[in-house]
């Protein structure tokens, strides 16, 4: 698996079909973590059943939690709840890439 | 020392200053400097998960919700003192003791200054929370300025500066 980070609009999509086009590409995790999470469903246990059928899968995800903390508790949840699903997404992966303005910077 | 590990919320800084902290203290005492206090159910359940992350580490754990200088006294120069975390004590500061902006962060430096002084290392955990693209009501943009300040001051003085982005250390100062 390859875990693939960075803000909004950075070019992350793009990068990925480009350096990886032969893997499944699972974009905008954070978007569906939410979408899950509102829907009182468990975003991190669904991800390991995608993790069973395509282990060599490219993660795309926003990162979202460098912010003032919310004063909505569902928000809260899931900025926490995301980020802890990326520290351990990113420790299982062969590679992680932050994108920045376009670039890739290798964090692993 | 002084070891600055900055994060954003749940992105796994403090697992990553507690193990720093494991490894420059040795087998020398490690304190824990602790600033949340107890206002609710939600700190209460991050309080027992960092509890019980600390769990058999061996860590003494000392609050600090106002400042650290009342415990120079107990300090060795042997001990490794992790703080945790920063935005919280400069919030307690601000918002309970009613200080000022300038007062909080001139309050928070001398302190770090002269505990870092007393001890062998002092790992300090802090906030990034600069990056949401949101314009904030006054007092809250003050007060991240003010912690933004407080970030710059610190790292200026630290000889560690770390982010932690999904539980990866990118540094931006190492010796």
């Amino acid at each position: 698996m390859i875990l693939i980070l960075g803000g909004f609009a950075q070019g992350k999509s793009e990068y990925a079909r480009k350096k990886y086009p032969d893997r499944y590409i699972l974009d905008d995790y954070a978007q569906s973590f939410r979408e899950k999470l509102a829907a009182g469903e468990e975003p991190e246990k669904e991800f390991e059943e995608i993790l069973r059928k395509e282990p060599e899968c490219v993660v795309i995800s926003d990162e979202v939690s460098s912010g003032v903390i919310p004063m909505d508790e569902f928000e809260r949840e899931y900025r926490e709840r995301l980020g802890r699903s990326l520290v351990k997404i990113a420790a299982e992966a062969e590679h992680v890439e932050r994108i920045f303005a376009g670039i890739a910077v290798t964090l692993k | 020392m002084i070891v600055l590990v900055i994060g954003g919320s749940g992105s796994g800084k403090s697992e990553w200053a507690e193990k720093r902290t494991l490894e420059l203290s040795g087998n020398d005492r490690k304190l824990y400097f602790a600033t949340m206090q107890n206002d609710g159910k939600e700190a209460e359940k991050r309080i027992a998960r960092h509890r019980a992350m600390r769990k058999d580490k061996g860590f003494e754990t000392i609050e600090v919700p106002f400042g650290l200088c009342d415990n120079l006294k107990s300090i060795k120069d042997s001990d490794t003192i992790l703080l945790e975390d920063l935005s919280n004590l400069a919030a307690n500061l601000r918002f309970w003791k009613d200080m000022t902006e300038e007062e909080v962060k001139k309050c928070i430096l001398a302190d770090i200054s002269e505990t870092s002084g007393a001890c062998g290392n002092l790992v300090i955990v802090s906030n990034d929370i600069f990056r949401d693209g949101t314009i904030y009501d006054e007092e809250t943009a003050r007060y991240l300025v003010m912690l933004g300040d407080l970030n710059k001051e610190i790292a200026a003085l630290a000889e560690e500066v770390v982010e932690i982005a999904a539980g990866i250390p990118v540094f931006y100062k190492k010796i």
